[in-house]
């Protein structure tokens, strides 16, 4: 589980740098991401939780990417985007389409619908964390991130300007 | 020039508004959300000292209008560079700051238009790690690394090489998913236990992302038209991937081929 949780890092760093992402919003990017999958898989090990994994994992993705968007200045999208690929249910929908493939029309349908169902808990996860952070963190924007200002400014890498 | 206007800067200098609808125009065709373009656009109409401007963004084209005048920028290509978003981010809280010349708006902003910070050959390897990262993800052996490595950066190759010849977005994604099966065709082939999780690893590298979350995003702000353009874009592409993924795996499966 813990390699699960850095690989997820790693695939949300290289998903970063393929969309041209840098510098310390792309750590950041990586944090949230193996953060957020290490939630989603000691979730998923409850009998029968189905998509809470997937629905919490990007309701964390979306609260994370909206704080640090808050506080680095950038857009949320650079967090949010190369965090959520993770999530994204890829291997339903391959099982779904080689089993239409190979004539299994029940169990094709079955692994489709659930691919449909993930990708919506996701969507529902990513819009409610933003739509309740977004509001809250830009009333409290003067006070509250005083404290912290300090991670800002912490680059890991030399930031280059473009 | 207007008799009837009162006070001064009522007619804008139609080059502000040209500026400042090009800046939007790429801001929306790297990917940005709609509310964040009105946002910047209004926000760098401001610096210019246009204060009465509206602004509608659709996800196909846009309109500012001030004092009478009206530019119009119709967007057809849109691909994925954040690079672009970030920086034209940048340069309108720059300018909103301490407000530069146009010409060197326009100068910063061609830069902005341009910036991407890593070469295509070393995209090739991000989507290799990345395709690579997502085979373990999914279930697969240390074995499976290398040939999802191969898969990824190979999809990577096609779509950039489709993209420069100015192929359709769908059109494309289908070529690459296409090609992108080819290494867990070949696993399957010499009986790699878990050809899937290769073949996941290389189709995730073209996944519609940051469709899927600026559609949400756009869903709250209320932009609903742009969601719903959104969410029919990701859904088209998600199916031209399948379908481009099935091709060559239908033809393995018809001709015989062992799959696990």
């Amino acid at each position: 589980m813990i390699v699960g949780a850095m690989l997820s890092g790693v695939t949300a760093v290289a998903f970063g740098l393929l969309y041209q992402v840098a510098g310390s919003t792309l750590v950041v990017a990586g944090i949230i991401g193996t953060l957020s999958w290490a939630v989603a898989s000691v979730l998923k090990l409850i009998h029968g939780s189905g998509l809470l994994g997937d629905f919490v994992g990007a309701l964390i993705v979306g609260a994370l990417a909206e704080v640090a968007a808050r506080l680095k200045h950038e857009p949320a999208l650079m967090f949010v985007v190369p965090a959520i690929i993770v999530f994204v249910p890829g291997e339903l929908v391959y099982q779904s389409m080689v089993a239409f493939l190979q004539n299994h029309f029940l169990s094709g349908a079955q692994s489709g619908l659930s691919a449909l169902m993930a990708a919506g808990s996701l969507s529902i996860g990513l819009a409610l964390s933003t739509a309740v952070l977004r509001p809250l963190l830009r009333q409290h924007q003067t006070q509250l991130p005083t404290p912290l200002m300090h991670l800002k400014c912490g680059s890991i890498f030399h930031r280059q300007r473009i | 020039m207007n008799p009837t206007s009162r006070g001064r800067a009522q007619t804008p200098d139609p080059d502000v508004l040209k500026v400042i609808a090009d800046a939007g125009a790429a801001l929306l065709a790297s990917g940005g959300e709609v509310a964040r373009v009105e946002d910047t656009m209004q926000r760098l109409a401001r610096a210019y000292g246009v204060e009465a401007v509206e602004v509608i963004v659709l996800p196909t084209a846009l309109f500012i209008n001030a004092g009478g005048n009206t530019v119009i920028r119709r967007i057809r290509n849109r691909s994925v560079n954040l690079a672009v978003v970030a920086s034209i981010n940048q340069l309108s809280r720059d300018v909103s700051r301490n407000p530069i010349p146009l010409g060197e708006l326009e100068e910063r902003l061609a830069q902005a238009r341009h910036a991407s910070r890593y070469r295509p050959s070393a995209n090739l390897l991000f989507a290799g790690v990345a395709a690579g990262a997502l085979s373990q993800l999914v279930g697969g052996r240390g074995a499976d690394v290398l040939p999802a490595v191969i898969g990824g950066a190979l999809t990577q190759i096609v779509r950039q090489w489709f993209r420069r010849i100015g192929l359709a977005n769908g059109v494309g994604d289908m070529g690459a998913a296409a090609v992108a099966v080819l290494p867990a065709v070949a696993c399957a082939y010499w009986r790699v236990p878990r050809p899937g999780s290769v073949l996941v690893g290389g189709i995730m590298v073209l996944t519609p992302g940051l469709l899927m979350t600026t559609a949400v995003r756009d869903g709250i702000e209320g932009d609903l038209l742009s969601a719903a353009a959104r969410v029919l874009e990701a859904l088209l592409s998600a199916g031209a991937i399948a379908a481009g993924a099935s091709l060559p795996l239908y033809l393995y499966l018809a001709l015989g081929g062992h799959w696990a």
